[in-house]
């Protein structure tokens, strides 16, 4: 115990001339470490409530267009049921065919291909410039419902226009040749209009301004070429088709399109 | 779930009391059960600074990977996101009771109560199965930091750009064995419905996010031109509204919103709320997330200053995570930039020596930076041999351009087959190409059914996928938790996200 305490003496003597040699023997200095230890403390308490700096950002990007204006007439199209066929020609791969059946009004439309998930799409009931669509997806019992912003983001659906012209946008057509000769399918009177190129984009066109309908067209991109024609045209609709997806199958379950990407 | 909620009716007759007792159990009640590593292992002292009020701001699906790109994308390498100054950070494990890689739900809940769970559950303890498939009824229902706010008289907000009955702002007040019952879940912030959660008192304070259609009937269209999806013919928003609460869905009305006017229910999307990018040409012109935490929190301040006890705001980037499922980084990015640039509105606007704020994940996406992208005024510097294509993306949103260091020429990075690829991808998911990899500057993709104009600095490009899959996956990795005011030291370590609640509990002193 006394050694204990003789070298708790010893050990403040040289500790306090270590201090003094080092610059450290002014009246205060011992005190100076701890203040320096409570600056420390000071500074990270003001460093957990000083506000960040809002950094500089790069530039906003460009938003995405409004969706494409109503063609004239669009309002006015009468209800038909179309037997389509869709060929892809991928570039030095082998071509896929694609039928389908397609019940359109001035409203809605309901796409039936003859294998996989129907669809059934909405012009909006404010701003009939936009769409909504279903996904039907028989094989997991589920609606999948997709605002026009995931129609534009997932497939380059830029609005109700896009769909009701099954994908030829109206105000390219005035820049095309038209070529003599109409044809009909099924009573309707189509004209051809050419591209000046072909290569990219809408090649040519069989369109029937009457219906805003094209009968036959054919695109092109990088990877291929798609071969679109109507080859059945019935002037009527079957308006069940066109109810809502929750009725005609109440038993499949109602979800967003995240919400089916999550699940996936 | 009636069930549930009986039992839970009965237990509210003593809550106020029990909330308290709840919240000391947190902990330890998870500690008890053997095989898991549940328990926050934070040392009880309890010391440091006590906050008024805590703002918890979670981006779901913003993992490391995603914080990183998203500062590149930004503010540049070498620059500093809001989130980069917060003085406390620790890793967070986000692992599930039943799964190594977890879904939101039960990573909120555990955020919020202290308590692990199992995936697709909110609110419960971990003895509940999802939807209880086996029949053998739910566990416990922890009280929620909201909740225990909500006893101790503080005001209570949710804000989420995603629906806001999706499963991380509904972690926050409701308590369900299946995530995917938005419909329900929507009843339980329903002050005047039999299955309401009177642990939240009058109700929710603020509650303001998308998802109308589970307020809306089935067919009745709303106030944006869609429809709803409620079943039960019911309309919530009318039914809110005559429980006191001031209904919004579009900017006019959001904007018109004071303090006199709480509780406030704002929808602003039929479903979720636009994509920042896509923001713009909403049809209600809805707002940014950065708008709603400023409202939100200006609301919750001065109705504190009306004589409440502080206030409990959680704020979610919800669709950061649906970006990434889509394989769109450019959304997860611009969505994870606007959720920062709320962050850093929030904490120029509160006194942080008041005020803790706590930014985490629900979890993380198989989202990578590949390759050895230079950075752009490296290329600036060896200029030689470079061919002049502009970095995207302050070169994120580009292919991978490396220095070759034999030569000094700056040169695309090629896979073995001499095809250069792009510096973000992603492990799985839709955007796997089903043929040979051609070069991402020309790449038309048309996975999902439709020829996009692409390349990959274009909002539409969907990143390569090495798996095929329809949806791009959540991963395991650990988190990262920010926090910055008082009570933020705290956050420290490699943590369970059970630590969260942890913190914030201390913080507020409960």
């Amino acid at each position: 115990m006394r050694a204990g305490l003789f070298g708790s003496l010893i050990f403040v003597l040289v500790t306090g001339s270590l201090l003094a040699l080092a610059g450290w023997g002014a009246p205060g200095a011992v005190g100076a470490l701890f203040a320096n230890a409570s600056d420390h403390a000071a500074r990270h308490d003001e460093s957990l409530t000083s506000a960040p700096v809002l950094p500089l950002r790069r530039a906003a990007d460009e938003p995405p267009p409004p969706p494409t204006a109503l063609a004239a007439g669009a309002d006015a199209v009468t209800p038909l049921t179309l037997g389509v066929v869709i060929r892809r020609q991928p570039t030095g791969g082998k071509a896929h065919v694609v039928r389908q059946t397609i019940t359109r009004t001035s409203t809605r439309m309901h796409v039936a291909p003859d294998r996989g998930a129907e669809w059934l799409f909405e012009r909006n009931a404010i701003d009939p410039r936009r769409v909504s669509g279903q996904m039907i997806d028989h094989a997991s019992r589920q609606i999948v419902f997709h605002s026009d912003s995931d129609l534009r983001n997932m497939f380059g659906i830029p609005g109700w226009s896009h769909l009701l012209t099954l994908g030829v946008d109206p105000t390219l057509l005035a820049a095309m040749r038209p070529v003599p000769g109409p044809r009909t399918v099924d009573g309707v009177r189509f004209t051809r209009l050419a591209a000046a190129s072909i290569g990219q984009g809408l090649e040519s066109v069989w369109w029937s301004s009457d219906h805003l309908l094209p009968a036959e067209f054919v695109t092109s991109d990088n990877t291929g070429r798609t071969f679109f024609s109507v080859e059945t045209i019935r002037s009527s609709a079957d308006e069940s088709l066109l109810r809502s997806p929750e009725t005609r199958f109440p038993g499949y379950d109602a979800i967003d399109l995240a919400d089916w990407l999550e699940d996936k | 779930m009636a069930m549930t909620w009986m039992r839970l009716r009965r237990r509210n007759l003593a809550w106020i009391g029990a909330a308290v007792v709840l919240a000391g159990l947190a902990g330890s009640a998870t500690t008890a059960r053997g095989g898991f590593d549940d328990r926050d292992r934070d040392d009880e002292r309890d010391g440091g600074r006590r906050a008024k009020n805590v703002i918890l701001f979670i981006g779901d699906g913003m993992g490391v990977s995603t914080v990183t790109a998203t500062r590149v994308y930004s503010v540049g390498v070498a620059g500093q996101l809001v989130l980069d100054q917060f003085p406390q950070t620790a890793l967070s494990k986000t692992y599930s009771a039943d799964s190594i890689t977890p879904d939101s739900a039960p990573t909120m809940s555990a955020m919020m109560t202290g308590v692990n769970t199992n995936q697709s559950v909110i609110g419960f303890t971990e003895g509940t199965e999802p939807s209880d498939f086996n029949h053998d009824g739910d566990g416990a229902a922890p009280f929620t930091l909201l909740e225990l706010a909500k006893a101790r008289g503080m005001r209570v907000g949710v804000v989420s750009t995603a629906e806001i009955t999706h499963a991380t702002p509904a972690a926050t007040y409701s308590h369900i064995n299946q995530r995917n019952n938005q419909n329900d879940i929507a009843l339980q912030a329903l002050p005047t419905d039999a299955t309401y959660n009177r642990r939240l008192g009058r109700g929710l304070d603020i509650l303001m996010g998308g998802g109308r259609r589970h307020f809306v009937p089935s067919g009745v269209v709303d106030e944006e031109g869609d429809t709803g999806s409620r079943t039960d013919g019911r309309n919530l928003r009318a039914e809110f509204q005559a429980a006191g609460y001031r209904y919004v869905w579009n900017r006019t009305g959001f904007n018109a919103l004071s303090v006199q006017q709480l509780p406030v229910l704002g929808l602003f999307e039929r479903s979720h709320m636009e994509f920042e990018h896509d923001r713009p040409t909403d049809l209600g012109t809805e707002p940014s997330i950065k708008e709603m935490t400023v409202k939100a929190i200006q609301l919750l301040e001065a109705s504190s200053r009306r004589g409440s006890r502080g206030y409990f705001l959680h704020v979610e980037s919800g669709r950061i995570d649906h970006a990434h499922h889509a394989g769109n980084a450019y959304r997860a990015l611009t969505d994870a930039e606007a959720f920062d640039e709320a962050i850093g509105a929030a904490a120029q606007l509160v006194d942080l020596r008041d005020t803790l704020i706590i930014v985490s994940a629900a979890h993380s996406h198989v989202f990578n930076i590949a390759g050895f992208p230079m950075r752009p005024y490296a290329i600036t510097s060896h200029s030689p041999g470079y061919a002049g294509t502009a970095l995207a993306g302050n070169g994120l949103l580009d292919v991978v351009y490396d220095l070759n260091q034999a030569t000094g020429r700056v040169e695309e990075s090629t896979d073995r087959n001499g095809v250069p690829y792009t510096v973000l991808g992603y492990h799985n998911g839709p955007g796997y190409r089903a043929g040979a990899r051609v070069d991402p500057r020309t790449d038309v993709f048309a996975g999902f059914g439709g020829a996009i104009p692409s390349g990959p600095a274009h909002p539409a490009y969907f990143q390569e996928a090495a798996v095929p899959m329809l949806s791009e996956t959540h991963s395991g990795e650990d988190v990262t938790i920010y926090a910055i005011g008082p009570g933020s030291e705290r956050v420290r370590g490699t943590v369970k996200n059970t630590h969260i609640f942890e913190v914030m509990r201390r913080a507020l002193g409960f």
